[in-house]
This record gives C-alpha cells, structure tokens and sequence, in this order.
C-alpha cells in the first residue's frame, strides 16, 4: 500500500543502510516518523492535507516497513543511529533544515534528533511518547502492565523474537486493537499492510525497543546530565495517560523542552488516523509559530 | 485425587505423623518436591498437591485467586483428616501458603516461604529494575495473549524459566523439565497458571490490602528462605517479611537460584527438619 498521490524514494542514509520514503507535495518540508507496529502508511491523511503546502516526507524507519533492517543490537538501533538516518534522509533529498514529527517510537527517534541534531530541526511533534528515561521511570507496580512489551522486548535475545515470530499477528495485532479507540481508524487493508510489515521486521523490532532498555537510556541520562535540551519549538501530543497513571506528563516534557504546548487529545493512540484533523491542526499551529 | 472445593485435585502422600503440606509454583507441578518428599516423610505425612489448574487437577474457569486456591488445600487436609498442618510453598505456592496461613490461622501452625516476597509486597516495589527481572509478570496478566504466544511453543517458553532462574542448572534434570512441559501442555494448562498470575492483580492485591489496612498479620512461626543467586538474593527478603509476620527467621541457600527444591533438596530437607521440629 502506498499514499495516494506520493512518490516513493529508496534512499541510503548511512553505510548500506536505505530508507523507503514516501514524498509528496512542495514547500517548506516537513518528515513524519511511524510508531509501532506500523509504516508510514500511517501518517496518509495528515500527509495528504499537509502536502498541499509542504514537501512532506515519510520514511519508514530503520527495521520497520520497507526500509532496510540491518542486523545488530545497540547502537545500530539507538534512536541515536535511527535519529542520524533522519537527518541524513532530509539532506539527501535536499533539505538542511527541516520540521519533524514523530508518533510512538518515531516521537522518540524525533526526540533524539531534536536533542542531537538543533541546526537541522527547526520545529518538533512529539505524539503519544514520554522519553524514554522518563518512561521507564513512570512504571510503577501493577501501572507497568501497560507496558507489559517494554519488558518483554528488554529480555535477552532469543526469547521475545522467539515468542513473537511464533504469533506475529497475535502479537502485533494486539497493539492495534488494544490502543484504539475508533477501530475504523485502521481499515482491513491498512491493518493487513501493518502486520504483514511487522511479521517481517521481528529481529530489527525487537532490537529497536531493547535498545530502549540499554543504550537509549543512557544517551537520555547523559543529557539529562550536562543540560542538554530542546531549542526549537515544540508541541506534544498524548493520551490522558498521565492523569490515568499518576504523573504529570507536561511538566516531564517541560524538563526536556523549554518552549513546550503540550495536549491531550480525546482518541486512542493511533491519533494520526482516529483524529487526522486534530493533527493537522496541532502541526499546521506548530509550523507557524 | 481428591474431590474438594468443588474440584478433583491430584496429590501425592508419604510417611506418618504430623503433617506437612508441600506447595509447588509456576510452572510446575507436586513433582518439584520429589526429592524432599522421601527424607521428610521418614517422621512427617507429607501432603504434596498439584494446586487448582496445575499437573493433574482440575482447571476451572474460576477460583485462581489465593484465598480460593488456599481454601481447595485447606478442604483437601481436612478431608484427609488433618486438622493442623505445617505448611512450605514455593513461588506461587508460597502465595497459596501465605494466605491460607492468614485465612487459616487455625490450621496452619507453620509456614515455610521459598523464593518469595508477599504479592503485596512485590507491587509495592515494582519498578523498571524489579519489571525487568519479573516481566513475566506483566506478560502473563495480559488476557489471551500469552497463551496464543507460549501456546506455540510450550517446551520453548518453559525452558527459558529453567535455563534464567536456575543456578544449579544441573539439577534441573531433563526428566524432569520433561514432565513439567507434559503437564503444561495439557489443554487449559497454559490459561490455568496465567490465570494464577492474573489474581495477583486485582483480586490477590485487594485481599493483601484489606488484611494491611487492618493490620492482620501471620503469628505463627514463619521460614523464609532463599536462592542466594536468584532473583531474590538482591532484595531484603527476610526483612521484608517482618512485616508481615511477628516471628520470621531467614536464611540464604547458597549455589542456589530460584528452584529451591531441586537446586538444593538436601539443604532445604534440613530448613524444613529442623524447623518443624524446633
């Protein structure tokens, strides 16, 4: 599947590493990152409003869709590694500087590129994410059964790709019933595109999130320490989780990014696709301030 | 087997004279305590059941909280004509055996905890650290999920238990993980002891919590003990208990992770012994 109206680019991004890129429109450009278990197939409503006065790019990450999955473990899926194939994708097709959004585990490798790469994000969409080191924080008690995946995926190689190669639809479809709230949102077709990429990106999945577990953590925290910071403007985009789980969700963003809008929004996690408009919204507000 | 509770449990007896109730975990079955059993049945009846929805009991579709699962083994003593029994569980057995002391402080005069800290106790301190070493608790409270994925794969998903939580991995014998990837490959086996899992949540919690609010806690004497390598050997366990009970006394088992019984038989043989009979 593809979104109508763009065209698709394969694009290297860093030593044998390449990209699958959906880019559509003309203007000042703006990148959106897919979240899990998905493509940049989900970012097709916002990208078709938003193309109508932006180059919009959509890549699938490194390890997911039809991008290349390298083998490795730790660096090769820090969001660090991720959040450079970025920078160099927009530079590739022409674009220094660029505005970036990212949902789920693009929000984070958005993040990272906000955090490492300042010259070349000049505004940033974070959806549905807390950072990293603030997430592992906020999972307390019977509250980190929400996140019960983070746990699994931290486990040594062997037994998660194991599992879930074993049940990939099982597995990958329980995310994408679980965290909807309008399940029309995500029709057969566009489902049936998002498991059948995930079936085939296990290992490069898996390492993505374990990566959250090691080495992620560590980037944050060595952030966290010397000050580092967002300098661009900033919007940030959540579910009420905060209220459900007992934290303050802003005030953790605020930590991170000075000049912050931080909503919650009223759908489920998929909110790209239950609530486009909002998102279009929320974007188009970000890029003119 | 035995019909209690309003269901048929399997158990193995030994020996005479007082008795003692021997309670497996996850994911095993009676058989875990194979090697104990023999020594300590020399002057005890010992009492080992397959816990509601394990080995060769029953697996309903209800009753996984710890009450009900303490009140099957507490019909199943009485039905076998013992009206005070000492008691030791393992991992989830130990859960059983703690809230059957707290329900049952009539029956149970002793109680022996291996490997664990009080359910209460382990959501109180779940962080990512305790998440990370225990997911499978976080993975087994999901519904339906991890059933269709272990259900793939049962030898596979068990033997990473007893390859990470075993120290002595020699004394893990395959026989024995054999006969423990045969019972929980029976239908409804997998559900059952996620179901186990899954009363931890809110159904066990709530009854720990009403009995911390009230301030009930375990009078008779209690043994903790655990596997110094396991995941254990880096929490307070002992001290942990003395919270929960007036009179504890603890003790590491050293070259020992998790599997208490068959990493260290003759070690915990000598625990149990001694303080049955102090």
């Amino acid at each position: 599947m593809r979104i109508t109206g763009f065209d698709y680019q394969r694009v290297g991004v860093a030593d044998g590493v390449t990209l699958n890129a959906a880019v559509g429109g003309s203007g000042s450009p703006v990148v959106l990152l897919h979240g899990f278990p998905q493509t940049h197939l989900m970012w097709r409503h916002v990208a078709a409003d938003l193309a109508a006065d932006h180059t919009v790019i959509c890549p699938d990450l490194r390890g997911y869709g039809d991008s290349d999955k390298p083998a490795g473990e730790g660096q090769a899926y820090a969001k660090r590694t991720m959040a450079a194939d970025i920078v160099a994708l927009a530079r590739a097709l022409g674009h220094e500087r660029f505005a970036l959004a990212g949902h789920d585990r693009g929000a984070l490798v958005a993040l990272r590129a906000g955090l490492d790469h300042p010259d070349a994000i000049s505004r940033l969409a974070l959806l549905d994410v807390l950072p990293t080191l603030d997430m592992w924080d906020v999972l307390h008690g019977v509250n980190a059964a929400v996140a019960f995946h983070l746990y699994l995926m931290a486990q040594p190689p062997g037994l998660p790709e194991r599992l879930i190669a074993g049940s990939p639809d099982a597995f990958f479809g329980h995310f994408l019933d679980a965290w909807v709230r309008d399940p029309d949102a995500i029709p057969a077709d566009v489902r049936a595109a998002y498991l059948t990429a995930s079936r085939e990106a296990v290992p490069s999945i898996v390492a993505d999130y374990r990566a959250s577990a090691t080495v992620d953590i560590e980037h944050d925290a060595a952030d966290r320490q010397v000050g580092n910071r967002l300098r661009m403007p900033v919007t940030v985009l959540q579910q009420d989780w905060g209220a459900a789980l007992g934290y303050d969700a802003a005030a953790l963003w605020r930590a991170w990014a000075p000049d912050l809008h931080h909503g919650t929004v009223s759908c489920g996690h998929f909110m790209a696709e239950e609530d486009p408009a909002t998102i279009v919204k929320a974007l188009r507000d970000l890029l003119a301030r | 087997m035995e019909r209690v509770n309003g269901i048929r449990m399997h158990y193995r007896i030994a020996g005479s004279g007082p008795a003692v109730v021997l309670l497996h975990g996850w994911p095993q079955t009676w058989y875990c305590w194979r090697t104990v059993i023999e020594p300590l049945a020399r002057d005890h009846t010992v009492i080992a059941p397959d816990l509601r929805g394990y080995g060769l009991t029953d697996k309903p579709a209800h009753g996984y909280d710890k009450r009900t699962m303490a009140a099957d083994v507490a019909a199943l003593v009485t039905a076998l004509g013992f009206d005070r029994v000492a008691v030791a569980g393992h991992d989830r057995g130990g859960r059983v055996a703690h809230r059957w002391a707290l329900d049952r402080p009539d029956q149970v005069h002793r109680l022996a905890v291996l490997d664990i800290i009080p359910t209460r106790e382990m959501w109180r301190r779940l962080d990512s650290g305790l998440g990370r070493a225990y997911w499978h608790w976080l993975f087994h409270l999901q519904p339906d999920l991890p059933e269709r994925l272990a259900g793939q794969d049962v030898a596979g998903y068990l033997a990473y238990f007893f390859e990470r939580w075993t120290h002595r991995r020699d004394r893990m014998e395959p026989d024995a993980i054999d006969e423990y990837v045969r019972a929980f490959s029976a239908p409804g086996a997998l559900r059952a002891g996620f179901d186990d899992y899954r009363a931890s949540f809110p159904a066990d919690a709530e009854h720990d919590d009403a009995d911390a609010t009230t301030g009930r806690k375990l009078h008779a004497p209690v043994l903790v003990l655990w596997g110094a390598q396991g995941l254990l050997g880096s929490l307070p366990a002992e001290e942990i208990w003395r919270d929960y009970a007036t009179d504890v006394t603890g003790f590491p088992v050293a070259d020992c992770g998790h599997f208490l019984p068959e990493e260290q038989p003759e070690v915990v043989t000598e625990r149990l012994r001694a303080f049955l009979t102090a």
